[in-house]
């Protein structure tokens, strides 16, 4: 292709170029998806959808305890069950070798998952 | 010459794009010498179905690597399609086994092909970017923790301190924080949207996308109005002189087509 | 002069990178005969798609649930 699509660029290119090649070369993992590594394709798939619904009862939580219907005790045991939450989540991702990049599935036209 | 005891399943057919004409209207020789990478024939044909038809060519199924100059070359035969005609381009790596199953695929989505041909008609994509400082942004916010502070002692003499409340305290700044850049991003939406609305684009927008890329938007509108569209960057960035706008386009409709009755 | 050519290099650079951003992760997807693996995940997405909806609609009749009781975070 030889036409430079570039209509404006009010910044810099490496500002641009940095970020951008980041976030496509991230979509190539998902060609690598074959028969020998179909396991912790499918780990991936399952603890993302988990780490999703983690960090929407995450979000309600934070709304709830700034509504300020909660008591101190109450947002106390709020926190513990988060915190838990969250080193569980630590505990398998450990388990199956997966960053949180790693569970961050490309959906295309939904964009990123997380 | 060839080899006779070739697997079944050696050759099959790669879509490029669908587009709306007849075979006998269609000018092959927009597409000589483009694909060699993807197709070792290089030819490409089409396979027609009523008034519509896809753009195809003959591939052995297990050479298709999806690198750079592969991907190029699809873009570069889908983007010669659309200075001639609507085209709507498929999702790259698609393959099918016969001529006959792209004409029932074709057959069976018939409407929805065509509705998606009614809707991009004329028209072309542009994508904005926006970038941004996103620790400037977070600082300009200068947020606290709150709860089981200072000021709360007052409320609660006999706060205790809290490994868990401490937990709900930095949850609580990064929520916040998140809940800000969340009405920051969408108050520059509402400026990018009053800015184009006299070109009356179909539009998307994805937001906070990395931590520099504060929104990513496509636009469908009319070809030909990139003078327009300069103008309207241009007098975004003079209202948000601390972000950084990027124009890119023409292109293809990839981001406003859509088949979604088939699963 | 340096410059004028380095921004036409750079130019060229975001050019390949807006295309390859669409050419690989846009377009319709089809389900063919055979196709790689890359429609196939395209398809087990627009699976998760359809839980995604139903999880934000969950969320949604939460939020307007104020009453809810506390102790369920419990």
């Amino acid at each position: 292709m030889n036409d430079n699509k570039v209509l404006v660029n009010s910044g810099s290119n490496d500002e641009y170029t940095n970020n951008v090649r980041k976030s496509i070369s991230d979509t190539d993992s998902k060609y690598e998806l074959n028969p020998d590594n179909v396991e912790s394709g499918l780990a991936k798939i399952v603890l993302t959808l988990v780490e999703l619904i983690r960090k929407l009862i995450d979000k309600q939580a934070m709304r709830r305890v700034e509504s300020g219907s909660l008591t101190e005790d109450e947002i106390e045991r709020l926190g513990e069950t988060l915190m838990k939450l969250e080193l569980k989540m630590d505990e398998l991702k450990n388990y199956f070798d997966l960053t949180d990049k790693d569970l961050n599935i490309n959906l295309g036209p939904l964009g990123d998952l997380l | 010459m060839q080899n006779h005891l070739h697997n079944r399943s050696e050759m099959s057919i790669f879509i490029y794009a669908i587009i709306l004409v007849q075979h006998d209207q269609f000018d092959s020789s927009l597409l000589l010498e483009t694909t060699d990478r993807i197709s070792s024939s290089g030819v490409i044909y089409l396979v027609e179905w009523n008034s519509v038809s896809a753009v195809v060519s003959n591939i052995k199924t297990d050479s298709l690597t999806p690198d750079d100059s592969t991907v190029m070359e699809y873009a570069n035969v889908i983007e010669k399609l659309a200075k001639n005609y609507d085209v709507i381009p498929v999702r790259f790596g698609t393959l099918f086994k016969t001529i006959g199953s792209i004409k029932y695929m074709l057959k069976k989505n018939y409407t929805t092909i065509r509705q998606n041909l009614h809707i991009i008609k004329n028209k072309c994509e542009f994508g904005l970017k926006v970038f941004y400082d996103s620790k400037k942004l977070k600082d300009s916010f200068m947020l606290k923790p709150v709860i089981g502070q200072e000021e709360d002692k007052a409320n609660f003499p006999n706060a205790k301190k809290s490994v868990y409340l401490d937990y709900i305290n930095k949850k609580m700044v990064i929520h916040r924080c998140e809940e800000l850049c969340l009405s920051f991003t969408n108050s520059i939406i509402f400026d990018i949207k009053e800015c184009f609305a006299r070109l009356n684009p179909v539009s998307r927008f994805e937001k906070m996308v990395t931590d520099s890329n504060l929104i990513s938007a496509v636009f469908l509108v009319e070809k030909n109005k990139e003078n327009e569209l300069i103008y309207a960057v241009k007098s975004l960035k003079k209202r948000h002189s601390n972000l950084n706008f990027v124009l890119t386009g023409p292109w293809p409709p990839y981001n406003f087509v859509k088949l979604t009755n088939q699963l | 002069m340096t410059d004028y050519i380095n921004t036409i290099e750079q130019s060229k650079d975001i050019t390949v990178l807006e295309l390859l951003d669409r050419a690989l992760n846009k377009g319709i997807v089809l389900a063919g005969d055979v196709v790689i693996s890359v429609a196939d995940i395209d398809l087990v997405y627009i699976g998760v798609k359809l839980m995604l909806s139903s999880i934000e609609t969950m969320e949604k009749l939460k939020c307007n649930n104020i009453e809810a009781d506390a102790k369920s975070f419990t």
